[in-house]
């Protein structure tokens, strides 16, 4: 009996310690977030005052009207143009992902060709290179084709990432093969099949892969770094860091500048955390 | 399918299906033809590429482009900048994966023992992984300088802080610290998928034998979510040993002195600043080759544990 009564004590002891550890790390991650908001709502005269000040005592929205604006540069620009710059790029090489990607994938699964197998395992094999490897042939190449500082330097490449085609290909394996048997039966083609049958069932995998590829175009610095060069061209994230540079004295703009650039991503972040976190853990992919 | 029956009715059995598999063979290569375009242009050709690039001696500004075999290995290995540089990298990656895999583990365990609250710690804790470098790069600027945020907790106990991203003994510390706080929530999600494939009757049967709680750990967990550890060690480990945009950001590229310059700012440098892209090449063809081996050795490793 007493040894009972001392286990439920221990379990509600550890359950304790587990919550008490979620809540500290919870606030680890948090608390910068918090600090960064409230500081963008912040005068300079309160950001600078010490110890840190955590909540703005007067709001004001100052920092944010500033930042879109003032003229980034010698250029007439505003942080608006990144926005687009950012917008644009990713839209477009992400629908161009998920086209190439899906009809890759779904040869992969459902069409036997001779050498299958190994062009997936040979094209496999890119997922093991390593990025660095890649930068400066790649900026050659842009070279080569009178692409540096134009955007079809930051569209086209990602369209040859594997990890689209593996993806889909999971996914168009897992849908029973007597859908498409039907659609035979029916004479329909291939293309037809793929486009009637396999493609409407695919859309939450192409949904969760359409994240994925925004998140991650959306999000990459070194790529547009090497290969864009004036400001009109730059995307949201190394336009940020570039123009930060300059400002960096002015703390408020600083951080309404970062919060400006991380709602976008947050935003979609909160909306599709399900697929998000389900496609991560089925697939080990999206880290960092 | 008109056509198709046609077919079926003139051509014996074994014709049809001939024709019918070279159908499905010729729609197989049309479906795969764009992505293949892609990869070949914007993967095969530069892998390609660069292992020709690590034996020129390529000097952009100047024009000049000829063979010269080894010499640029040889140069790496007379470049003291190269050393420094490949050092800071190394002490950071093992840094940065060790504590990423402490702290993602915990969390992973933590929340695979609770269910009240679990959705709201698990999306907070994976959320800083979907921000850009450079947010989290300017964030932390912000709250590692002498006035931030982490000096104003230190100033709440009394003590003074640290002025840590200008000393050089702490500076990496500080950015393996921020990659950590930007991605754990990547292994996080890892290994909860991992411990929640391990069959339940396991545990019982090790509570059944009388284990304690940490010999369930170390005996039953670690063990059987070992292909997700080592998937997570080496694919962190190469993802941090190319760091860069860290130290770009936060450091002003590699400061204070070289205390912070990583092998990729070292290949940035030479490539885009000084133009020098076949120098720049090799040591990038070499990096990634020892880091290509390394990604080859742990998949064959992965296959021979995971069966259990």
């Amino acid at each position: 009996m007493q040894s009972d009564s001392r286990n439920i004590l221990n379990k509600r002891l550890s359950k304790l310690a587990t919550y008490a550890f979620l809540t500290v790390l919870l606030l680890i991650v948090l608390f910068p977030t918090i600090w960064i908001v409230g500081q963008s709502f912040m005068p300079e005269e309160q950001i600078l005052k010490w110890p840190v000040q955590i909540i703005p005592a007067e709001p004001t929205l100052d920092n944010f009207i500033e930042i879109f604006t003032t003229k980034l540069s010698r250029q007439e620009l505003s942080l608006f143009r990144w926005l687009f710059n950012s917008l644009y790029v990713t839209s477009i090489s992400t629908v161009g992902v998920l086209i190439v990607t899906s009809m890759a994938g779904y040869a992969f699964a459902r069409l036997r060709f001779p050498g299958k197998q190994l062009l997936f395992f040979g094209l496999g094999a890119s997922f093991l290179v390593p990025g660095v490897m890649l930068l400066i042939p790649s900026f050659m190449l842009m070279r080569a084709l009178g692409w540096i500082d134009t955007h079809h330097a930051l569209i086209w490449p990602p369209l040859a990432g594997f990890f689209g085609v593996f993806f889909m290909r999971q996914f168009f394996l897992a849908i029973p093969s007597e859908l498409a048997e039907a659609a035979v039966i029916d004479g329909a083609s291939a293309f037809g099949i793929y486009r009637r049958v396999f493609l409407p069932l695919s859309r939450p995998a192409v949904a969760t892969l359409g994240i994925f590829t925004f998140l991650f175009i959306w999000n990459d610095f070194t790529w547009p770094l090497v290969v864009l060069n004036s400001d009109e061209m730059r995307t949201l994230p190394v336009g940020l860091v570039v123009f930060l540079g300059e400002y960096w004295s002015y703390q408020g703009i600083v951080m309404a500048g970062a919060v400006v650039s991380s709602a976008p991503v947050l935003i979609v972040y909160i909306i599709f955390q399900r697929q998000i976190t389900r496609a991560v853990m089925a697939t080990g992919f999206g880290g960092r | 399918m008109t056509s198709k029956s046609a077919a079926g009715a003139s051509g014996t059995i074994s014709n049809w299906t001939l024709t019918n598999k070279r159908r499905e063979a010729l729609a197989g290569y049309l479906f795969l033809a764009p992505y293949l375009f892609f990869f070949l242009v914007f993967l095969a050709g530069p892998v390609i590429s660069a292992f020709v690039t690590a034996f020129v001696e390529w000097e952009l500004l100047r024009g000049t482009y000829r063979f010269i075999g080894l010499e640029n290995f040889q140069l790496m290995m007379e470049d003291d900048l190269f050393r420094i540089a490949l050092g800071n990298s190394l002490y950071f990656a093992i840094m940065t994966t060790i504590g990423n895999v402490i702290v993602a583990l915990c969390a992973a365990l933590a929340l695979k023992s609770i269910r009240l609250g679990h959705t709201i710690f698990r999306v907070v804790m994976y959320a800083p992984v979907v921000l850009s470098i450079s947010v989290i790069g300017i964030i932390f600027k912000r709250l590692l300088a002498p006035f931030g945020l982490l000096n104003g907790i230190f100033e709440l106990f009394g003590h003074s802080g640290f002025d840590y991203l200008a000393d050089p003994n702490l500076v990496l510390p500080s950015l393996a610290l921020t990659t950590i706080w930007w991605g754990f929530g990547f292994p996080m999600l890892i290994f909860l998928a991992a411990l929640y494939a391990v069959p339940e009757v396991l545990y019982e049967a090790a509570r059944i034998d009388g284990a304690g709680r940490r010999q369930i750990l170390w005996r039953v967990t670690l063990p059987l979510i070992r292909p997700a550890l080592l998937f997570i060690i080496v694919t962190q480990f190469i993802g941090h040993i190319q760091v860069f945009g860290q130290a770009y950001i936060m450091t002003n590229g590699g400061g204070p002195g070289y205390s912070s310059y990583t092998i990729v700012l070292h290949i940035y440098r030479n490539a885009f600043t000084y133009y020098h892209m076949g120098y720049a090449g090799a040591m990038a063809l070499t990096l990634g080759v020892v880091m290509f081996i390394f990604a080859l050795v742990q998949f064959r490793l992965l296959g021979r544990y995971t069966e259990y």
